[in-house]
This record gives structure tokens, C-alpha cells and sequence, in this order.
């Protein structure tokens, strides 16, 4: 229990990470949508990159920046936190963070408002995307420690970029459902998108259950870690898995028309309830099981 | 030690031949720095193995214990200061590690990179905390508190190379990582049970305490 007592006091961290992934994964399928696809294919006329579909963005931001603050002990200091940005990961994740913020906020002003997205807009785009992916990188390094073999490994930044892109686009299609009515073209892309993510989490669950080190079955073990992560800490990753299949069955789901009595079921929106279980779980996990080497 | 000797990087040296566990030092440590109850700067571990073994018809206890006096090493090459994204944690000229209590946003992060669990978290007003050296005492001339209180003469501090020159030994004792990770600069004769700890069913059996 005292595993879970400790992943249970970085809840903050739980939601900000989640949340800050999410809006990275959001803004790649924007990217996606605006730059591969939306030129080209019928629906070119619609898109996807509205003010309220970067607000969307904007907001899951800014939650994950008010919920980083009560993981501090001393939040009125955190302006503090960019002094050290040539040596700690933790001050050039928020560096990165709050480029990444400013790049969606001058995307929401600029973007929308230039039909056709001129190369300038498309070099903001594309700019804005590979800050995420730094973004994504650094939050990934702040963990990688060397004394903390179970996050040190790839699983690490694997984890994140999947959370990024199975949470990102979900909420932008439950947030915004026109996105999913703009073109068969671009369902079969979603569907196909983040079915092959939830796949890819499953693949990466089951490389935990076995290789991490310290942790999995088959993973090195080290007789000088404190705080030996225990197998009866294992059985949660099952509901995890139980959860994303259940998320991949409601996407399946989601073309068809299913109802029950009068009312449709909205299978994204089930489908994003799943995931997310799925993913605090999965991410409690990944804070439960820190242990180091050492004393 | 002269008070006025140059020193490049202090350290402690720990024989842990001699300790006796009764945790003297500890008591001292928060007595010195008024640490409020949970906040250690100095644990005593306490590491146990063996087992039963067979000897003809009898079964005989094989069993053995020693303890290690740890507070912050004050390494040479501190894990602690890069992860602070504050530069709250720093280095003195002589090699003491220490936290500035202004700039700590209490962010925790050095406390999950330190392999020797020396930075504690302090509830009390929300920012880290770890083993300063009793560097007011030792700049007004006085020994660490830990070492005036050892019974058993077991603690000692100095330059890190006066004290290998000195004492010899190592830095790396069960269940210590290996020294290459933050180069603490401490030295230990270890107890004559610590090499089969490495290769026994060793552990530390007062977790609850430390």
C-alpha cells in the first residue's frame, strides 16, 4: 500500500502530465489534419483548425499549468523554476512548456483566420508541433534518472508520446464532433489512428510486465533498491488493459448507429472515459513503481 | 582538524567496524539542526542476512549485522544540484552541498535523484532539507555534531583525501550504489560481514526508522 500511498501524493503530477500530453497529441492531429490532409481531400473546404478547436488546446494547457502548481510545496515561488534552464530537465520542461503555449495561442490568433493557411501559417503549424515533441521529450527526461532503473529505460518516453497521441485526439472528437462528421476520410484516419495507438499501449503494457527492469518478470534486479516494487502490484495493469480494450470495442462501435431506447450511445465520449481510466491508472503505475538504487 | 586547514572537499569517514548502532550521532544531528520528528539528516542502517545453515545433525543460526551511519555525502559530483531547477542546492568552495531554504520551491525532484536518501522533504514549511555539515559550527571552528557524539569514536571528518590518505578504505558498502554515480565524498571501512553482504540475503531491516 505504500507504493500507491506515494503514487496517490503526485496526483498533481498524474493530471498535469495526462493533461499536458493530451494537448500535445491534440494539436499533432490538428497539424495532421491542416497539413496533410486537409488540402488535399474533399473535405479541404472544412477545417479542422477553428479558434474553439485550439482553445480546446489552450484549456487543457492551462489546467495541466494550475494543477503542476499544487505539486509544489512553495507555488508562490515557481517563477523560480527557469533559473537552472542549462542543467535541470525540470526547468527546461517548463521552457518548453510554456514556448509550446505561446505557439498555440499565436496558432488560435493567426491560423483560423487565413484560409487556404499560406506557408507561414503552415511553418507555424509545423513549428508548433515539434515543440511538443521537445515538450513530450523533456517532461520524459525529468524521469529518466540514473539511480531509477524502472523509469530510466524507454518505456519512459514511450509511455508519454502514446499517452499523447491516444488522449489528443479523443478529446478533440468528443469535444468537437463536427470533426468527425467533416469526411469519411478523416474518420478512417481517426479510427485508424487511435486504434493503432491503443494497440501500441498494449504492446507497451505488456513490455513493462515483463522487461522494465526492477519491475518486470523478466527484468534485471538490482538488491540495493529501496522500496522493491512488489508483484502484487501487477494485477492494476490488467484493469488498465481491460480498460483500453473496452475503449477499442466503443471505437469499433463508433460508426455504427447502436442505441438503446431513445438514446444513442456516444461511443468516442465512452470510448475517452475508457482511455482515460486507462491512462491514470497506467500513470499512477509509473509513480508507484519508483525505486531506487540506493538508500 | 585545524579549523584553518585548506580544504578542498570535506567528508565524513565512517568505520563501521566500530559502530555499535546506538545512534548517538543521529540523536546529536537533530538535536544540533532542531529537526523537527521524521526528518533524519543522519539514519543509522541497519543491515541484517544469513540464514540457518546445517552442520551434521544441527541446524545453526549463520547470521550476521552491521550498521552504517549515513547522512549526505556532500558528493563530488552532487546528482542533486542539476536536477534542482532552481539552483537552490550548491557547492561550496570547500565541497559542502547546501540548500539555499529562499530559492527551494519544494518541487522534490533532488529527493528523487539522490541515491543516498539525503534530502528530506520538511512538511513543516514545505521545501527540502538535508545534512549541512554543521558548516556554522565547523566555520567557527567546531566539529559536526554527529562526530563529537560518537561513543564509539567510529565518525570523523576532514578532506576527503587527507581521510583516504589517513583511513584507506571505500565508499562503496551494502547497501550503498556504486560511487561512480555521484562520487560521494565519504569513507568507510567497512564491517568484516560486508563483502558476504553483497553476495548474501542482505538487507536493511529498520526502514521503519530511518
Amino acid at each position: 500500500m505504500g507504493m500507491w500511498r506515494l503514487a496517490a501524493r503526485e496526483w498533481p503530477l498524474i493530471g498535469f502530465t495526462l493533461l499536458s500530453q493530451a494537448a500535445v497529441g491534440a494539436f499533432w492531429m490538428i497539424a495532421a489534419g491542416e497539413l496533410f490532409i486537409a488540402r488535399k481531400s474533399v473535405w479541404a473546404a472544412e477545417r479542422v483548425a477553428t479558434v474553439p478547436v485550439f482553445l480546446t488546446v489552450a484549456g487543457m494547457l492551462a489546467g495541466a499549468a494550475l494543477l503542476s502548481f499544487f505539486h509544489l510545496g512553495r507555488p508562490l515561488r515557481a517563477p523560480l523554476v527557469l533559473n537552472n534552464v542549462r542543467r535541470s530537465w525540470l526547468s527546461r520542461e517548463i521552457l518548453i512548456e510554456l514556448v509550446f503555449g505561446g505557439l498555440v495561442v499565436l496558432n488560435t490568433l493567426l491560423v483560423p483566420h487565413s484560409p487556404g493557411s499560406g506557408t507561414v501559417q503552415g511553418a507555424l503549424i509545423a513549428l508548433t508541433a515539434v515543440a511538443g515533441v521537445f515538450f513530450l521529450f523533456s517532461m520524459a527526461k525529468i524521469y529518466m534518472l540514473e539511480i531509477v532503473p524502472a523509469w530510466r529505460g524507454v518505456y519512459t518516453p514511450l509511455s508519454f508520446f502514446l499517452s499523447a497521441v491516444l488522449l489528443g485526439p479523443l478529446t478533440l472528437v468528443v469535444a468537437h464532433r463536427r470533426l468527425l462528421d467533416l469526411g469519411r476520410s478523416l474518420e478512417a484516419f481517426l479510427n485508424v489512428a487511435i486504434i493503432s495507438a491503443l494497440a501500441a499501449v498494449l504492446l507497451s503494457v505488456m513490455t513493462m510486465l515483463f522487461f522494465t527492469p526492477s519491475v518486470g518478470f523478466f527484468g534485471t534486479r538490482s538488491h540495493t533498491l529501496l522500496a522493491f516494487p512488489t508483484r502484487k502490484t501487477y494485477p492494476v495493469l490488467f484493469v488498465r488493459m481491460a480498460f483500453l480494450a473496452a475503449a477499442v470495442v466503443c471505437l469499433m462501435l463508433a460508426g455504427r448507429d447502436v442505441s438503446f431506447g431513445r438514446e444513442t450511445v456516444r461511443w468516442p465520449a465512452l470510448a475517452l472515459v475508457c482511455v482515460g481510466a486507462a491512462e491514470i491508472i497506467g500513470r499512477a503505475f509509473f509513480y508507484a513503481i519508483y525505486s531506487r538504487i540506493g538508500v | 582538524m585545524n579549523a584553518q586547514t585548506i580544504v578542498k572537499q570535506y567528508a565524513f569517514y565512517f568505520d563501521s567496524s566500530r559502530c555499535s548502532g546506538c545512534k548517538a550521532c543521529q540523536g546529536a544531528c537533530k538535536d544540533n539542526n532542531n529537526l523537527d520528528v521524521g526528518l533524519l539528516w543522519r539514519r543509522v542502517y541497519e543491515v541484517t542476512g544469513g540464514r540457518w545453515k546445517k552442520s551434521g545433525n544441527l541446524w545453526i543460526p549463520d547470521v550476521f549485522s552491521y550498521y552504517l551511519s549515513q547522512a549526505c555525502h556532500h558528493c563530488e559530483n552532487p546528482i542533486c544540484m542539476p536536477t534542482c531547477p532552481t539552483k537552490a542546492i550548491f557547492k561550496r568552495l570547500d565541497g559542502i552541498v547546501l540548500i539555499d531554504t529562499t530559492a527551494c520551491i519544494g518541487c522534490r525532484y533532488c529527493e528523487w535523484a539522490c541515491p543516498y536518501g539525503a534530502i528530506q522533504f520538511n512538511p513543516a514549511n514545505n521545501i527540502v532539507t538535508k545534512c549541512d555539515f554543521c558548516a556554522d559550527d565547523l566555520d567557527a571552528g567546531s566539529p559536526p555534531a554527529c562526530v563529537m557524539a560518537c561513543p564509539m569514536r567510529a565518525l570523523d571528518f576532514g578532506d576527503l583525501e587527507m581521510l583516504r590518505k589517513k583511513y584507506g578504505g571505500t565508499s562503496e558498502v551494502f547497501p550503498l550504489p556504486e560511487a561512480k554515480v555521484t562520487q560521494p565524498a565519504v569513507v568507510i571501512t567497512p564491517h568484516k560481514d560486508a563483502a558476504r553482504a553483497n553476495k548474501d540475503t542482505a538487507e536493511v531491516a529498520n526502514w521503519e526508522e530511518i
